[in-house]
């Protein structure tokens, strides 16, 4: 190839041709070059756009606890004993609000009393004769913390009793809920 | 070499022979200094005042809370710490936002109790500088009263969920209190 004019004459005209390129390429280069200089050196630098700042402890390091809801119950005179139709047995309970909150009380259940046994059963107020309360309502509300309150536990007998209920035992029970008021 | 590269040679030599005999085109000049100073920077920071008022430190609404490892933060409670600062700004185009920064509240242990309060505990800060409630500081001579409250709140949630946080303990890490210039 060497030895064919015509080879060589390509290669003159090439070069010059190519040279704009050649050119363009390194202008291209060195432009590139000297932004990513400029990148890295403003990305390097970043720490010497420094500005005033001071701090200070805001808050001293503490342990912080959650109070509770509690209720405690205690009962008081009873006397459910020997039951028969027709018949009434009070027992006293003493309900106390020994948790951190305020609470509204109410009764969510009295389990226990049914036909079989021919028992009714109510709450009401330490007088056992006066003021009945219903499932879901309390009074006094709220109970503040600290404070007790005295319940009575009514429970009847029907008259029409079943024999079957005659020489049993039946375990009452009731539930109070107090809710943070 | 074609023409134009003969005439930019011959260009830059008629350019190099003008500027070295640019000295022999003497005028009259003069100089003077200009004095001299002292330029001083500005400053910021933030320390306790050495004597601490009476209304910093643990409150429940208005109620002092004298040792807030005994107090019991229940359902409904925001509790607020207050602490008063002084601060130095100083600096002609001064101005600083102060924000509470770190600081954390974490169970105290991995007890379902503590996580779940840790969980439910909610944490905010209110600033004052100089009576006026606003989180930028701007130069001034002297000092500056910057009043800090941060809250801690136990918000009212459904009895299921907060019954989980009873008798639960967190840590709360020092919050800090950071001036940053804008």
């Amino acid at each position: 190839m060497a030895s064919s004019p015509g080879s060589f004459a390509v290669l003159l005209t090439a070069v010059p041709r190519n040279r704009p390129h050649v050119v363009f390429r390194a202008i291209a280069l060195v432009t590139a070059t000297l932004l990513v200089s400029i990148l890295v050196g403003a990305l390097g630098a970043g720490g010497t756009y420094a500005f005033l700042s001071a701090s200070a402890a805001g808050t001293p390091a503490a342990t912080l606890t959650a109070g509770t809801a509690t209720l405690s119950v205690s009962a008081g005179a009873q006397n459910f004993s020997n039951i028969a139709p027709g018949q009434t047995r009070t027992g006293l309970f003493t309900i106390t609000n020994v948790g951190d909150v305020p609470l509204n009380l109410s009764i969510s259940s009295i389990v226990g009393p049914s036909t079989a046994n021919g028992l009714s059963a109510t709450i009401g107020d330490s007088t056992c004769g006066g003021t009945q309360y219903s499932l879901g309502s309390f009074a006094p509300t709220p109970l503040a913390t600290g404070a007790s309150t005295t319940v009575c536990l009514t429970v009847m007998m029907a008259l029409n009793a079943p024999n079957s209920a005659q020489w049993t035992s039946t375990a009452i029970a009731v539930q109070i809920l107090g809710t943070q008021s | 070499m074609n023409k134009l590269i003969k005439g930019a040679i011959a260009a830059a030599v008629g350019i190099a022979l003008l500027m070295g005999g640019a000295s022999t085109l003497a005028f009259w000049n003069d100089s003077a200094s200009i004095p001299g100073g002292t330029i001083s920077a500005g400053t910021l920071s933030i320390a306790a005042p050495s004597t601490v008022p009476a209304t910093d430190g643990w409150k429940s609404g208005s109620t002092a809370i004298a040792n807030i490892s005994s107090f019991r933060i229940v359902p409904g409670d925001t509790i607020t710490y207050t602490k008063t600062f002084n601060v130095t700004a100083t600096g002609n185009n001064l101005t600083a936002t102060a924000a509470l920064t770190g600081g954390s509240i974490t169970a105290a242990t991995t007890g379902a109790a503590d996580v779940a309060l840790a969980s439910y505990l909610t944490k905010t800060a209110t600033f004052t500088v100089g009576g006026v409630t606003t989180t930028t500081v701007n130069a001034s001579a002297g000092t500056q009263t910057v009043v800090v409250t941060t809250s801690l709140t136990f918000p009212n949630g459904t009895a299921a969920n907060d019954n989980q946080a009873k008798l639960g303990s967190v840590n709360l890490a020092a919050f800090t209190i950071a001036l940053t210039q804008n």
